[in-house]
């Protein structure tokens, strides 16, 4: 496999008036085509930042960040967006949908971004939920709002799938599921997810487990014989 | 715009309905209130000047003892004249129709202020017969070749009728005093040739002069007024009578009325359209910095998702561009279809324009666009704080605000007030934008409020001002002009009455000249003057008063002299100012008879003012008197004259109410929701409902209080603005009592507690839970 993503060097720091606050520091990594990564760290280490830098939500401080070749680093905010249109499905903790919206319409908002994506419906039956494509956010629970937010995502194909806590919100069994979809991503159709966790237990699920302490890569652990999502015991 | 995102907007303006209704709401008033009023000027305008261009109305019009027919030929030589016509007029009782009034010119030619024919043949010099007006005609079912029997001082004339028409220096003509406004077929004008001129010599005392350089009618410019002033002096130069006086087409009455009415209008215009503006703008901002607020995790989402800022901004800005746009686009049909065409059916009510229309100027397209572009922009300066930010600061929560009541919290007091207050006084310091929005909209409506209110009271005090105070007499007899001195007299020892003189006059101070009104006043207590505190002053027996306006327009001091010419007389007379007026309905310079005649002039009382019971019948027995008039009709005219103001008092606490609800309402909702955390939280730690919605009401209670304050000063310009757009004749004493403060105060306080008591219904049903969660 060859590296789809590489950080070189790269530092964030974060300005509020006088205080100044470097969430990441000389960071160094590489995240393979087809790998389901899980950065793991506690609360404040830098997962979420790490994670922005990684699907160009934010700009790096410092050092150098390659997606595919391309240094990301050198992009202008347009350039940023087309990547993220492009290449990037995010899925956050709180699943972020648009409550005016139906569940299918938040899927084809995609469409939108002028590229082609596949039918809203299809990419519901992916994540099981077809039969609510009509619903609001509000009128789903947690569960099935995290999995149109999922569906969103897959909607546009990207290479790159981004997940924030994903089932930070979620009962046991509805983590699991949603865990299940996003490995199947990885395993069946060779997309590269990376999720951000402080939770432990999904070290066994991963390919490659990133360990982030105090802003910094602490330790890269690969996983030969990973855990199927719903053989866990959480 | 992209088909879900138009969807969302949708969506986004159904559940924030209050604001975007009350953003609605303020364009439209904005563009209705411009549009009607537009429509109504232009259409005057416009329908007047073609009506002036086609009629060729004067541009300067000359009086004097009397004009000769090398007099005209004089002023055809000046190049600066293209035509001069003199003429003449007597006025008559048409004895088959009623014994109404009627005035008769008597014409050469027709080449200045021609007639507009309506029907019939066009006037020709020589020929026998009349042509009538339009409105008489139609009244009294006069047609072509009908006869008109007319008595003039006892001499009886008959004419068939030729033609019936329109003459433009009549577009609003009053026949005599005993009419405050226009009542066109009660009374009647006519032109006859001048052969037919009953009487035995024949003097033309006005002349009618069309300038070769003035194509102008209503839209005059600096290079017409030039020209005027270069005309005024050329004709001076060569026409020796120093009898003579000139007046430009803008002094004519009916055109001065309707500049006037037209700046009224103008007022009207500066005055609401900006302010609903201004509070549809601030509206706009208030309200999309709190949606764009509440939907930073949407933003940061679309933003994560790959959607460029500039597609979310453009989204954004959608939202009240389309509000802005169907409340402008509404605003303008409803305003100039439903304001402008009853406003134009009433001016032509009032005034006679044949073939008058609506009009609509360019700025009213360009205000209602730009009002669309300038909501985008202010739109776009709310949205843009956040949209600037990247994708991941947008998607973390919003610090909460710091801060606490400033230097308040420093001061002695602080520790002793109460919970609720120092709640109210951080919660204001905090949210500063917020609290100025609230005050500006509680101030917008008590200044609207003032201004109604305290109009209202002028108005109705003007009749008790006039009829009271100043003219109290019970009866007042109009005579005939041609009468003299001698009638008068008798008239007013029969009826013990005092006997009045006016008349227009050329009135000079050392910086200008200005035509206004002289008034001769004789012994008597029945034509009283007071200053602008309504104390009565003495008529001097040597000096003038003048009254306000004229001393403002010739910059004339108490103390300074003024001098004047009467318009068939050589003489200049000047005096001493002795004092300074408030003058209702006439301005100009009073002095005694005393006073005048030892001057040197000819005191030729028009009317008599008695508080003897005259009976009316002598109106129509005796030849000499031209209207007997009681106070009672005089105050019901003048009332009747009062109505479209009275009408336009309500519409304007209408606005008033209508603006106050809805920014109240507006700023009252956002507020709330903003503190729904801060409320969830008091009633998570036990406040009872009612004590927090009376925390609520005593922040609205102080930001009322102060927008109430801040509204008297602004309420007060209004008044002013009012006053100096109406009638330039007109004038009015600014003393209010206290009602108006008070019921300025107990509306703008009872609209603001209802609307507060309102939104704070809400509290009752709170979700504690879903208020307090973290995010949305």
């Amino acid at each position: 496999m060859s590296a789809l993503i590489t950080f070189e060097n790269v530092g964030k720091i974060y300005k509020t008036g006088s205080i100044v606050y470097e969430a990441l520091h000389d960071v160094n990594l590489e995240i393979e085509e087809g790998e389901l990564v899980v950065i793991l760290g506690p609360s404040g280490a830098g997962k979420s930042t790490l994670l922005n830098l990684l699907g160009g939500l934010d700009a790096a401080s410092s050092g150098k960040i390659f997606f595919a070749s391309e240094e990301l680093t050198a992009f202008d905010d347009v350039k940023l967006g087309k990547f993220r249109a492009m290449d990037v499905g995010i899925i956050f903790q709180f699943y972020n949908l648009v409550p005016t919206l139906t569940a299918v319409e938040n899927v084809a908002l995609m469409e939108e971004l002028g590229i082609k994506i596949m039918d809203p419906v299809k990419a519901l039956e992916m994540v099981g939920l077809a039969e609510r494509k009509n619903n609001f956010p509000s009128q789903m629970s947690g569960g099935q709002q995290q999995r149109v937010s999922i569906a969103r995502a897959l909607a546009k194909q990207p290479r790159l799938l981004l997940c924030d806590e994903p089932t930070g919100a979620l009962d046991t069994n509805t983590g699991k599921e949603v865990l299940k979809i996003l490995q199947d991503q990885s395993r069946v159709y060779n997309k590269t997810v990376v999720m951000v966790t402080h939770n432990a237990l999904f070290a066994e699920v991963a390919d490659k487990v990133i360990y982030v302490k105090n802003g910094t890569v602490v330790e890269v652990k690969h996983n030969d014989s990973p855990k199927d999502a719903f053989d866990l015991d959480w | 715009m992209k088909k879900n995102l138009i969807k969302k907007m949708f969506r986004d303006l159904r559940f924030n309905a209050v604001q975007f209704v009350s953003i609605f709401i303020m364009c439209f008033l904005a563009i209705f209130l411009l549009a009607g009023f537009d429509a109504d000027t232009q259409g005057r305008l416009r329908s007047s000047d073609r009506y002036f261009k086609k009629t060729n109305f004067f541009d300067l019009l000359l009086t004097s003892e009397g004009f000769t027919r090398e007099d005209i030929d004089t002023l055809e030589e000046i190049p600066e004249i293209a035509h001069a016509e003199r003429r003449t007029s007597l006025k008559g009782k048409v004895t088959n129709c009623l014994n109404k009034k009627i005035e008769l010119n008597f014409i050469e030619s027709d080449e200045v202020c021609k007639l507009y024919l309506m029907e019939g043949e066009p006037f020709t010099a020589g020929k026998r017969g009349i042509w009538i007006d339009w409105h008489f005609a139609k009244v009294h079912n006069l047609s072509i070749g009908d006869t008109v029997e007319i008595d003039i001082d006892g001499k009886a004339i008959s004419e068939p009728v030729t033609g019936i028409v329109d003459e433009p220096q009549h577009t609003n003509f009053m026949i005599d005093e005993s009419y405050t406004e226009a009542q066109y077929g009660d009374y009647a004008y006519a032109f006859l040739d001048t052969s037919e001129y009953p009487l035995d010599d024949i003097n033309f005392e006005t002349a009618v002069v069309d300038l070769t350089t003035v194509e102008n009618q209503m839209y005059l410019t600096d290079e017409d007024m030039k020209a005027f002033k270069t005309a005024k002096l050329d004709i001076l130069d060569k026409i020796s009578k120093t009898s003579m006086s000139i007046m430009i087409k803008p002094e004519q009455e009916a055109y001065a009325a309707q500049r006037s009415d037209c700046s009224f209008n103008d007022t009207m215009i500066a005055i609401f359209p900006s302010l609903f503006i201004v509070l549809a703008l601030l509206s706009t901002i208030t309200t999309m910095s709190r949606i764009t607020a509440k939907q930073r995790t949407v933003i940061g989402t679309l933003k994560a998702l790959g959607f460029s800022r500039k597609t979310i901004t453009l989204h954004y800005i959608s939202y009240t561009v389309v509000i802005a746009f169907m409340g402008c686009f509404l605003g303008l049909l409803a305003g100039y279809y439903g304001l402008g065409e009853w406003l134009i059916e009433d001016f032509y009510d009032y005034y006679s324009v044949p073939g008058g229309s609506m009009g609509m100027s360019y700025m009213v397209p360009v205000v209602a666009l730009s009002v669309v572009v300038f909501s985008g922009v202010a739109n776009y300066l709310s949205c843009r704080r956040l949209l600037v930010l990247s994708a991941s600061t947008i998607l973390m929560p919003e610090a909460p605000k710091a801060g606490g009541a400033g230097f308040i919290e420093k001061l002695f007091i602080w520790k002793h007030l109460s919970f609720a207050t120092r709640w109210n006084l951080r919660d204001i310091n905090i949210n500063r934008f917020r609290s100025v929005m609230g005050v500006f909209g509680v101030l917008i409506c008590s200044s609207i409020l003032m201004g109604a209110f305290g109009f209202d009271e002028i108005l109705a005090e003007q009749d008790d001002w006039m009829y009271d105070d100043l003219r109290p007499a019970d009866y007042t007899i109009n005579l005939s002009d041609r009468g003299g001195y001698s009638w008068a007299y008798d008239y007013a020892r029969e009826y013990k009455g005092q006997m009045i003189m006016t008349s227009n006059a050329e009135l000079m101070s050392r910086t200008d000249s200005r035509l206004f009104t002289v008034t001769v006043v004789d012994k008597g207590n029945l034509y009283r003057v007071q200053n602008d505190k309504r104390e009565y002053l003495d008529i001097p027996v040597y000096g003038a008063i003048i009254s306000y306006k004229a001393a403002e327009a010739l910059n004339v001091k108490k103390g300074g002299n003024i001098s004047f010419r009467l318009p068939t007389e050589k003489k200049i007379y000047t005096v001493s100012v002795t004092d300074i007026c408030k003058s209702p309905d006439v301005q100009g310079i009073i002095v005694s008879r005393n006073c005048f005649e030892k001057m040197g002039g000819y005191f030729d009382p028009q009317t008599v003012y008695t508080d003897m019971t005259v009976p009316v019948s002598i109106a129509s027995d005796r030849r000499e008197v031209t209207g007997v008039i009681n106070k009672n009709e005089l105050i019901h005219s003048l009332e009747k004259d009062m109505e479209s103001m009275n009408d336009m008092v309500i519409v304007i606490i209408v606005i008033g109410m209508i603006t106050g609800f809805t920014g109240m309402y507006n700023t009252g909702i956002m507020s709330y929701i903003e503190k729904t955390r801060d409320v969830a939280t008091l009633k998570v730690l036990g406040f009872a409902t009612e004590k927090i919605r009376w925390i609520l009401q005593q922040q609205n209670l102080f930001l009322t209080g102060a927008g109430t304050i801040l509204g008297i000063p602004v309420g007060h310009l209004y008044i002013k603005y009012l006053i100096d757009s109406m009638d330039p004749t007109a004038d009015y004493i600014v003393d209010l009592t206290y009602l108006p403060y008070v019921k300025m105060v107990a509306f703008t306080y009872g609209l603001s507690i209802l609307v507060n008591a309102l939104i704070s219904t809400r509290v009752k049903s709170i979700n504690m839970v879903e208020a307090l969660k973290g995010v949305e």
